[in-house]
C-alpha cells in the first residue's frame, strides 16, 4: 500500500515541485511512459505520484481519491467546500505567491474599503436599474467574503480570464482576482480595496481527510512534510 | 396536512397561480442578491439558461400576477402550498411550505390584519393552536431614523441593517465615536471639503478616461462626486448622545401589542419626534386587529424585529410555538417594483412552515 501524491503537471509549478523534492532527497522519476500520468519517487517503491492540473488536484484531494498534493491554497479554498474539513494545509511551499483581491476601478474615489462597496452596491438598483456586478473565477471565495461583510446585493459574472479588464470592457463593476505584484492590476486602472485582500496564497501541501489513511501512509506523510520542511 | 392546510387557504385566498418546481433563477437572484446562490439548487439548460428548484413560493406569485394582470392590478389572494428547495449544511434539502399572498389591495390595514388573521387560522388548523405572535414595524424604525437629520448615507445604512441588531449596534457605536482627521491635502481631498461638485466630476471623468471606463456603463461620474462630498460630511458627523440614546431606546421597546400604540405615544412625547402617517397606520392596524377575532394576549410588540431584505415596507410578524418559528409574513410594497412592476402594488402574505409545524407539534 503506497503513498499517492498529486503534483502540478505543467508550468513553473510542476518545475519548483521537482526542485524542492529533490532537494529533500526524493528525486521524482521521469514517466516511463511519455504520456502516462503517473510515476515514482526513485528508490521508493511505496511513494506514487501522479501528474494532474493545480484544479484537478484540489478535486482529488477533496474527494480523498489522492492523500497528498501540492496546489494554491486559493484553488484549494475556491474548490473545496468545508476547506478546513476535508483537508489540512501541512505546509506552506514558499512559491507561488498570490493574493486573491477585490479591486474596483481607479476612478472610484469614494470607495477604499468593503464598507464602501456596502453602500455603493446597495444603491446599484435604484440608480443604475441593475445590481452592481463582480467579474470573477473565484465564486466561492467572492461570495465568503462579501458574505462577511454583509454584502448581498450584487451578481456574480463569470469570468475564466483577463478579468481585470471586466470593467473596462464594461461587462463588470469590479473583479475578485488573483495578483502577484499589483502591476496588472494598476495597470488596467484598478485598485485594490485597503480591506481587500481575501486570501494571501501560495503553493501549500496538502493532505486529504477522506483518504485511505493507514499506519504506513501516515507515517509516510509525516516523512514527507519533515523532509520537504527541512529544505523550504 | 398540507393539502388539508391548502383546503382551507383556497377558502379565504381562492385566487390560483401556476408556479412550478422548474424556476428561472434569475427573478431570485435580483432580488435577494447573489447570497442566495449558495442556498439554492442551481441548474442550467443546454443553451445557457440558469434555472433553480423552486426556494419559495412568493416570488414566483407575484411574476404570475404581474403577467397576469391586464385589468390594472385587480386586489387578488393567492394560496399556495408545496415543496420548496434549500441548501442545508446537514438534514433536509426539501421543506414543506403553504401560505397565502395578497396583492393589490390598497387597504393596507385591512390587509395586514386580515393576512394574521388567516395565519392565525392556517395554524389552529394544523394543531398548533395559539402561537406566540412578535411583530415589528420596518417603517416606524425609518421614521425614528429619518427624525435625527443623519447624512443620508448613515441614515441609509442603518436602515438597510434593520433586523441585523449586531450590524446595527455597531454602526451606531461608530458614529458616537470621533473620526480620524482629514488633512484636506491632495486635490480630491480639497474639492470634497470645497464642495466642489464639477470639479470632482471632472477629476473622476479624467480617471476613467484613463481607465477607458464609459461613464455610462456603471457608476456615473456626477454619482461617485455626490458620495464624495457625502464622505467628507459623514467623517465630520458624529451623533450627539440624545440621538444615539433615542435609536437604542427605541430599538429596546418590547410590550404586549396592545399597549404598544400608549407606548410609542409616550415616547414620541419623550423624545419629541412625530411618528407621523406610519404611526397612524401602526395605532389603526392594533385597533382593527384587537377588534377581529384574534387573541391580542398572545401577540407582542418588538421594535427591533425586522428581516434584512430590502423589499420588506411596513409590518412584520412571526409566529412560534415553544421556541419553534412556524410561520412568518409580512408586508412586501417593494417586491412587485423590483420585479419590474411599473407601478408599486401592495403586498402582504405569510407562509407556514410544516416541518417546523410537525417539530413543535
Amino acid at each position: 500500500m503506497s503513498l499517492v501524491v498529486a503534483v502540478p503537471s505543467k508550468g513553473r509549478l510542476k518545475e519548483k515541485v521537482h526542485e524542492i523534492f529533490a532537494n529533500a532527497g526524493l528525486l521524482i522519476e521521469d514517466p516511463t511512459d511519455s504520456r502516462s500520468y503517473q510515476t515514482k519517487v526513485q528508490g521508493r517503491s511505496d511513494i506514487e505520484i501522479a501528474f494532474l492540473s493545480a484544479s484537478e488536484i484540489a478535486r482529488e484531494l477533496s474527494s480523498g481519491s489522492v492523500h497528498m498534493g501540492i496546489t494554491g491554497e486559493d484553488l484549494a479554498r475556491e474548490t473545496i467546500h468545508d476547506t478546513d474539513e476535508v483537508v489540512s494545509f501541512e505546509l506552506k511551499l514558499g512559491f507561488g505567491n498570490a493574493d486573491v483581491v477585490v479591486a474596483v476601478p481607479d476612478a472610484w474615489i469614494d470607495v477604499q474599503t468593503m464598507a464602501d462597496l456596502d453602500d455603493v452596491a446597495a444603491d446599484y438598483r435604484a440608480r443604475y436599474g441593475r445590481r452592481m456586478r463582480i467579474a470573477t473565477k473565484y465564486w466561492r471565495l467572492t461570495q465568503n467574503w462579501f458574505g462577511q461583510h454583509g454584502i448581498g446585493v450584487y451578481r456574480i459574472v463569470e469570468s475564466l480570464g483577463a478579468t481585470e479588464g471586466a470593467p473596462a470592457a464594461g461587462s463588470a463593476d469590479a473583479i475578485v482576482d488573483i495578483t502577484s505584484t499589483g502591476s496588472t492590476i494598476r495597470a488596467n486602472n484598478l485598485k485594490v480595496l485597503d480591506d481587500g485582500v481575501i486570501l494571501k496564497s501560495e503553493a501549500n501541501l496538502i493532505a486529504a481527510h477522506h483518504a485511505d489513511w493507514t499506519d504506513q501512509s501516515s507515517t509516510l506523510r509525516r516523512e514527507i512534510v519533515e523532509r520537504l520542511a527541512a529544505v523550504v | 396536512m398540507l393539502d388539508d392546510l391548502l383546503g382551507y387557504l383556497r377558502q379565504v385566498a381562492p385566487d390560483v397561480a401556476d408556479v412550478g418546481i422548474l424556476q428561472p433563477a434569475d427573478p431570485f437572484l435580483e432580488t435577494a442578491g447573489e447570497d442566495l446562490r449558495r442556498r439554492i439548487f442551481i441548474t442550467e439548460t443546454v443553451n445557457g439558461v440558469v434555472h433553480c428548484l423552486r426556494p419559495e413560493f412568493t416570488i414566483p406569485i407575484c411574476l404570475s400576477h404581474l403577467s397576469a394582470s391586464t385589468d390594472g392590478g385587480a386586489a387578488r389572494r393567492y394560496a399556495y402550498g408545496g415543496t420548496v428547495f434549500r441548501q442545508a449544511r446537514s438534514g433536509a434539502n426539501e421543506f414543506q411550505q403553504a401560505g397565502l399572498e395578497d396583492l393589490g389591495n390598497p387597504d393596507r390595514v385591512a390587509a395586514d390584519v386580515a393576512s394574521i388573521g388567516d395565519m392565525v387560522a392556517a395554524l389552529a388548523r394544523v394543531g398548533i393552536s395559539s402561537p406566540e405572535i412578535v411583530l415589528g414595524d420596518q417603517n416606524l424604525f425609518t421614521v425614528v431614523v429619518e427624525s435625527l437629520q443623519l447624512p443620508q448615507a448613515v441614515a441609509r445604512r442603518l436602515v438597510r441593517s434593520f433586523g441585523n441588531a449586531k450590524l446595527i449596534d455597531a454602526q451606531i457605536q461608530r458614529l458616537t465615536e470621533k473620526k480620524r482627521e482629514t488633512n484636506g491635502q491632495g486635490e480630491i481631498e480639497r474639492l470634497a471639503m470645497a464642495g466642489d461638485h464639477q470639479g470632482l466630476v471632472s477629476h473622476i471623468e479624467d480617471r476613467m478616461r484613463a481607465g477607458n471606463l464609459a461613464p455610462q456603463a456603471g457608476r456615473s461620474p456626477q454619482a461617485i462626486a455626490e458620495r464624495t462630498i457625502d464622505l467628507v460630511r459623514e467623517q465630520q458627523f458624529l451623533l450627539i448622545p440624545e440621538s444615539a440614546d433615542i435609536l437604542r431606546r427605541y430599538l429596546a421597546l418590547q410590550m404586549p401589542l396592545a399597549e404598544a400604540p400608549e407606548a410609542l405615544k409616550s415616547f414620541a412625547d419623550d423624545t419629541g419626534l412625530s411618528f407621523g402617517l406610519a404611526g397612524k397606520e401602526f395605532v389603526e392596524r392594533v385597533e382593527v386587529l384587537s377588534n377581529a377575532d384574534l387573541d391580542m394576549s398572545t401577540m407582542t410588540y418588538k421594535a427591533s424585529f425586522g428581516r434584512n431584505l430590502e423589499y420588506y415596507t411596513g409590518v412584520l410578524f412571526e409566529a412560534a410555538s415553544g421556541e419553534v418559528a412556524v410561520a412568518g409574513g409580512g408586508r412586501y410594497d417593494h417586491l412587485c417594483s423590483l420585479l419590474g412592476a411599473d407601478q408599486a402594488i401592495p403586498a402582504v402574505g405569510f407562509s407556514v412552515s410544516l416541518d417546523r409545524v410537525g417539530e413543535a407539534r
